[in-house]
């Protein structure tokens, strides 16, 4: 049995090249929403924290065959590229974590001290950061005390290789006025139920 | 060395609990101060609805249901500034009651034919099967439980990602529990989880990878 939605006729058109500006209109319109469906129906899916990705063929085999019309969207993508996949990846790099000393006269360059990442709790170096390496978004959190992840690596995208140094400063949810109280308010209960000698 | 030989690793933080997927969202996530501004800027959002969000921001990916709530990034520069943003997230929303954690590292490799086939054999020795002329090994699956319902799964199979012969994949799936009796528990009591479990997943995932990495016959 062949069911033939308005989306799978829409997708005809295309490919013949022969649709009119309100056909184009209702027909997306229809697309959008099939298409969300699919992602919605694809992600319900992934009903564990396993790694493992819905795929197409789940989604198929997952289907009421009478909802059959409703999928033939998966198509959708390629016509509008509604959704886009990422193939940039890293190798190799190497991870440092490091918190800032302090600042040069002219406050051009910090010193951290930092520590490997792949070895934490091994050794350490004090090193040299100039401050035009930090992204200007960055650079209202290089102050004392901040701690930040340098790497050095390679970043594929799109088959294509190339070689990065990646300094970014550490981004934490900021504590409201009442979250500080209540934190301040359980130190000093705390430290008032301590032995006083 | 197989980790000098990695190609790709993913890591994806999973969250199993209770969720209104259209919270969180790129200029949310800025209006917290978590994502810089030209990350929001330059955001692609792909769904945003009731029941599900998707969108990516060039470092990391976001897929959010009522259910899962998945965020992941296939850029190593990224691991600690993603779980840093993933327990920052649960901060801010401490009330969202949270079920499970689950660390997932994925890491893939290339090798030579001829250790990759070795390897199957090693694994899953081809003499068990007499039964099968050229037998091979497509996937292998190992669970260590706890009775706190935490467990580590790890998953031995051909890549899917790396579109060449004899590309390796190693998943390990490090699941943390922080229900109460399969109830959800306020996330911004239960998302140092991530923190404290952090290292010691690395770890695990590092000795398993050598534990691959010696059984492979050179």
């Amino acid at each position: 049995m062949k069911i033939k939605s308005d989306s799978t006729y829409f997708l005809d058109k295309i490919d013949e090249h022969q649709f009119t500006n309100s056909e184009v209109n209702r027909s997306v319109s229809s697309l959008v929403e099939t298409a969300i469906n699919s992602e919605i129906k694809k992600a319900a899916l992934k009903t564990t924290e396993s790694e493992s990705i819905a795929s197409d063929d789940d989604i198929i085999n997952s289907i009421n065959p009478l909802d059959i019309d409703k999928f033939d969207l998966g198509k959708v993508p390629q016509y509008y590229n509604y959704f886009k996949d990422t193939h940039s990846y890293s190798r190799r790099t190497q991870r440092w974590q490091g918190h800032v000393l302090n600042f040069n006269e002219n406050n051009s360059h910090f010193t951290a001290k930092v520590e490997d990442l792949s070895a934490p709790g091994g050794t350490y170096e004090i090193l040299e950061f100039d401050i035009d390496d930090v992204s200007p978004d960055d650079q209202p959190l290089v102050q004392i005390g901040a701690i930040f992840y340098w790497s050095v690596g390679s970043l594929m995208s799109n088959g294509q290789l190339s070689k990065q140094s990646i300094l970014r400063f550490k981004r934490v949810a900021v504590w409201t006025q009442t979250e500080f109280d209540d934190a301040a308010d359980l130190f000093f209960r705390f430290e008032n139920n301590l032995p006083k000698d | 060395m197989l980790a000098e030989n990695r190609q790709m690793s993913t890591l994806v933080l999973v969250f199993i609990g209770d969720f209104n997927p259209v919270i969180i969202q790129p200029f949310w996530l800025l209006s917290k101060r978590l994502i810089k501004e030209e990350e929001a800027n330059n955001a692609s959002v792909e769904v945003m609805h009731n029941e599900l969000v998707k969108f990516q921001i060039d470092w990391f990916m976001v897929q959010i249901t009522r259910d899962r709530f998945e965020i992941r990034t296939n850029q190593e520069p990224y691991f600690e500034p993603l779980r840093d943003l993933a327990m920052s997230i649960f901060a801010v929303l401490g009330e969202t009651p949270l079920r499970a954690i689950g660390i997932n590292h994925v890491r893939h490799y290339l090798l030579e034919q001829k250790p990759y086939k070795e390897l199957g054999d090693t694994l899953a020795p081809f003499k068990n099967w007499p039964g099968l002329k050229e037998p091979e090994l497509l996937t292998l699956e190992m669970v260590e439980k706890d009775n706190l319902g935490n467990y580590v799964r790890v998953r031995v199979q051909p890549s899917d990602a790396i579109r060449k012969s004899f590309a390796l994949m190693i998943n390990v799936n490090d699941h943390v529990n922080v229900s109460s009796n399969g109830i959800g528990r306020a996330a911004g009591g239960v998302i140092s989880s991530l923190g404290e479990r952090w290292q010691q997943s690395f770890n695990i995932t590092d000795t398993l990878e050598s534990n691959v990495d010696r059984l492979i016959k050179r």
